[in-house]
C-alpha cells in the first residue's frame, strides 16, 4: 500500500474509509495509551481516555486544518483529556500497579537485566524512585518530560503540542531532570 | 575560560545532550569534554541513569476490544456503508501500477462477461405509450409491406381467401388496417412478442451502436424498420397458415 501521512489518512477517515480508520490507530494507539497511561497512571482509564481521543479526532475530521500536523492535533486533545481525568479525580501519580513481581519483570526488562539479581533490584529501586519523583512534579512538567523521553518528541514539537515557547519546555524539562536526579541521590 | 566555567557550560548542555538537541559542534564539544573531565561525567552519568530508568519503565500493550469498541463507535456511525465500498475501491485502485492494473484488468473481464450474459436479457420496458406507437408504426410498415409485395404474395400460391384480401387492400387504402392489419396484430403478433422481436432481433444489435443510442425507442424502431420487416413477414406468413 502506498504510505499516506496522517494529514492523508484523517482526511480518509472523514469521509468514512475502514482502513485508514485502521492504519491511524495502529500508528497512535500504542503511544498515545501509554502516553496517558503515565500522565494519569492509570491503565484502563488511559485507554478510555485513548478512546474519547480518537473519537473526537474522528468526529472533528473533516475540520481538521492542513496547516498543522495532526500528531500535534491527537496529542492536545490526548493533553487536554488527561488534564481533565486528572482534575476530576484529584489524582497523585503513583506507581504503576505490580501483580506478580517475576512477572512483572520478566516483561519489563531484557532477559540481561533480569537475571541479574544485583541489576534487577537496582532498576527496580531506581524506577520506583523515578516514579515517586515524577509524582512530585507539576503535570506541566511531567508531561514535557513524558513527550521528550517517552515519546522521543523534539523540542519544536513539544513546544507545538504544549502551547509554550520552547525556551520554556527546555526549562521545564530541565527543572524535571534535575528533579528527579535530586530525587535518585536524595533516596540512595 | 577556566574549567569552571567550561564546566558550568557543559553541564548546561548536558539535558539537551542527552535529549540529542545539540547541533553537530556542541554536540562534539560536549563528546570531547566528557573524555577529559572526570566531574562533568559523572553528571552526565545521573542524568543518563534517569532517562534510562524512566525508559525502561514497560508500556502496555492496548487491549483487543479496544480497536473492536472504538471502530464500532467511530466508523459505523459516520457513513454509509457504499460510501465505505466506494472508498476502499478507490484506494485499492490507487495501488502501485502492476496491482491496479492487473486489478482492472479482471473488473473489465468480469464486466464483459457480465454483460455478454445479461444482454440475452436485455429487455427494454416497453410501457402503454411506446405499445401505441408500435402498433401504429408496425401497422403501418406492414401495410407499406403487403403494398410493395402484393404481386408476390398474390401470386405465391396463397388461399384465394387471402389473395382477395390483398385485392382488397390494393383497391381501399381505408380499410387495410382494419381488415389486414389489426387482426394480424391482435392474433398473432401481441404486444408482447412484437417486443420479443424487437428486444431480441433489434434492441441486442443495434443498442450499442453509437448511431441509434441516442435515439428513443419509437423513433429507433421505425428508423430500423427495414431491419425488422423480415420479422414482420413470417409472422404475417406464420398468420396467413392458421387462418388459411
Amino acid at each position: 500500500m502506498i504510505y499516506l501521512t496522517d494529514e492523508e489518512l484523517i482526511k480518509k477517515c472523514a469521509s468514512g474509509s475502514s482502513t485508514a480508520f485502521d492504519e491511524l490507530y495502529n500508528r497512535y494507539s500504542n503511544q498515545l495509551v501509554n502516553f496517558i497511561c503515565r500522565i494519569i497512571n492509570d491503565f484502563p482509564r488511559a485507554e478510555d481516555l485513548f478512546q474519547e481521543t480518537f473519537i473526537r479526532v474522528i468526529e472533528n475530521a473533516e475540520k481538521f486544518n492542513d496547516n498543522y500536523k495532526f500528531s500535534t492535533w491527537i496529542y492536545r486533545i490526548a493533553i487536554n483529556l488527561s488534564y481533565n481525568e486528572l482534575k476530576r479525580q484529584k489524582l497523585v501519580a503513583a506507581p504503576v500497579k505490580i501483580e506478580s513481581e517475576e512477572e512483572y519483570y520478566s516483561t519489563i526488562y531484557n532477559n540481561a537485566d533480569y537475571n541479574d539479581p544485583q541489576s534487577k533490584m537496582e532498576i527496580r529501586e531506581n524506577q520506583e524512585k523515578i516514579q515517586k519523583g515524577l509524582s512530585e512534579l507539576s503535570e506541566n512538567h511531567r508531561i514535557v518530560f513524558i513527550l521528550k523521553f517517552h515519546q522521543e518528541l523534539s523540542y519544536k514539537e513539544i513546544s507545538l503540542i504544549t502551547g509554550v515557547s520552547i525556551g520554556t519546555v527546555k526549562s521545564r524539562i530541565y527543572y524535571a531532570l534535575q528533579h528527579l536526579k535530586e530525587i535518585l541521590e536524595y533516596l540512595s | 575560560m577556566n574549567k569552571n566555567d567550561t564546566c558550568k557550560n557543559i553541564q548546561n548542555m548536558l539535558v539537551e545532550y542527552l535529549g540529542d538537541e545539540l547541533s553537530p559542534g556542541q554536540n562534539d564539544l560536549v563528546s570531547h569534554h566528557l573524555k577529559t573531565c572526570h566531574n562533568c561525567r559523572n553528571e552526565f552519568k545521573k542524568l543518563e541513569m534517569v532517562i534510562s530508568g524512566y525508559r525502561k519503565i514497560h508500556d502496555f500493550a492496548p487491549s483487543r476490544t479496544l480497536y473492536h469498541n472504538l471502530k464500532s463507535v467511530v466508523i459505523n456511525q459516520k457513513k454509509p456503508w457504499y460510501f465505505k465500498l466506494l472508498d476502499d475501491i478507490s484506494e485499492f485502485m490507487s495501488q502501485p501500477a502492476p496491482v491496479s492494473t492487473a486489478a482492472s484488468l479482471c473488473l473489465v473481464i468480469i464486466m464483459f462477461y457480465f454483460l455478454s450474459f445479461s444482454s440475452n436479457n436485455f429487455i427494454p420496458s416497453i410501457d402503454n405509450q411506446t405499445c401505441s406507437v408500435l402498433d401504429d408504426s408496425i401497422a403501418v410498415n406492414i401495410i407499406q409491406f403487403i403494398e410493395d409485395n402484393s404481386d408476390t404474395l398474390l401470386n405465391s400460391g396463397k388461399t384465394p381467401d387471402n389473395n382477395e384480401s390483398f385485392r382488397m387492400i390494393n383497391n381501399s387504402n381505408s380499410i387495410k388496417k382494419n381488415i389486414i392489419i389489426t387482426p394480424l396484430i391482435n392474433q398473432v403478433s401481441t404486444k408482447s412478442e412484437f417486443g420479443n422481436i424487437l428486444n431480441k432481433r433489434v434492441f441486442k444489435k443495434y443498442k450499442n451502436s453509437p448511431e441509434t443510442r441516442s435515439l428513443s425507442p419509437s423513433s429507433f424502431i421505425q428508423d430500423k424498420y427495414l431491419k425488422i420487416r423480415d420479422d414482420l413477414y413470417q409472422k404475417y406468413i406464420k398468420f396467413s397458415s392458421i387462418t388459411s
